[in-house]
């Protein structure tokens, strides 16, 4: 099934070079996505990952992917008069813009950002938005901790798509967090969490963008640069710039979504805690 | 809406995001009429029967786990 919503702004410019290893562990499917997807096609994977288990014919999926550049936004902000030429703007600098079934706001992803969603039928993730954050969090905690970075959960003014159950580091927003819970069909739900991790991009030409874009909208959103951070920025002194952090961070990511599990009735680490901040080297 | 659905003690309240009918449409049961949205959540409302749409809460407005914001009435 497609879903308009996710594709009905893309950029046709873009194209996808993936494929994708899936390995099964305590009855979850890890999909790891190689390569660079694009913002639509990921969206499209998410939406039909989300049909297959909400139809019961696929386990509960932990699916994680990178796109070129794009810029996402909750369906809330396509109300603006101004939305279709924005993004037609954006589109042609670049930055093509997808719309997504989650709550929200603006935000943009690229090759070093990584995109996790997590799907489930309901209660597999948890009995409430708050335990499924919590969830969720602890595998990016866990992801987070293998770099030696200490994480907290809480909102970030000025940084885009600001949220109480994002991930802070040195009190700049890393990771934000989003969920929909939809219908299965069968009277049952399924949830889907997904999180969006700043590993190894540059902050200041996301937060013009994403300016850019509701400046374009008629909106006066205060979004700094000096809000967020990225993995990169936390490693700045123990990683040479040719050091791939995007790629040990997927392998870190990967190991810990094996190691850990995701089932509500699953062992529950606790958070990772670290007095400081410092990169592990490889 | 469930009344568990989150933890009025760290998120007081949410809102009605959309409604996907117009007050008094006729609805099949199981169709998807409204979504809340509570703390970067989305969170779809189905009807349980079908029937006439009767919208007790309107778009933006306030919500708590177990606000009744709309009803059904026998077409």
């Amino acid at each position: 099934m497609l879903d308009p919503l996710a594709v009905q702004h893309a950029g046709p410019q873009q194209r996808a070079v993936t494929g994708s290893r899936t390995e099964t562990v305590d009855g979850w499917q890890i999909v790891a996505v190689k390569g660079v997807d694009t913002a639509r096609r990921g969206l499209q994977r998410e939406f039909e990952i989300a049909n297959q288990v909400g139809a019961a014919i696929r386990k509960p999926t932990i699916l994680i992917w990178r796109s070129q550049r794009a810029l996402i936004v909750a369906r809330s902000e396509t109300r603006s008069p101004r939305f279709a030429a924005a993004s037609a703007r954006l589109a042609e600098m670049g930055w093509p813009v997808s719309v997504r079934r989650f709550g929200g706001g603006a935000f943009p992803i690229g090759p070093g950002t990584v995109q996790i969603a997590v799907t489930a039928r309901y209660p597999g993730l948890g009995n409430s938005i708050e335990a499924i954050y919590e969830r969720l969090g602890l595998l990016i905690a866990s992801t987070l901790a293998a770099f030696g970075m200490a994480a907290r959960v809480g909102e970030t003014p000025s940084s885009f798509c600001n949220g109480r159950h994002d991930f802070i580091v040195a009190d700049r927003k890393i990771a934000g967090l989003a969920q929909h819970w939809r219908l299965c069909g069968d009277g049952e739900r399924c949830v889907t969490a997904v999180a969006s991790v700043l590993v190894d991009t540059e902050v200041g030409e996301l937060a013009r963008i994403v300016d850019h874009f509701y400046a374009m909208c008629g909106q006066t959103i205060d979004i700094r640069a000096e809000a967020m951070t990225t993995v990169r920025l936390n490693c700045d002194a123990d990683a040479p710039s040719q050091r791939d952090l995007t790629a040990e961070f997927l392998t870190h990511l990967a190991a810990a979504a094996a190691r850990m599990g995701l089932s509500a009735n699953s062992s529950r680490p606790t958070m990772p805690t670290a007095d400081g901040i410092r990169c592990i080297s490889p | 809406m469930p009344e568990e659905l989150w933890d009025t003690g760290k998120t007081p309240e949410g809102i009605v995001g959309n409604w996907f009918y117009r007050d008094g449409s006729t609805v099949d049961a199981g169709a998807k009429v409204a979504e809340l949205m509570v703390e970067k959540t989305v969170f779809d409302i189905e009807a349980p029967a079908a029937g006439q749409l009767r919208i007790l809460v309107p778009k933006d407005g306030v919500v708590r786990p177990g606000t009744l914001i709309g009803r059904i009435d026998s077409a």
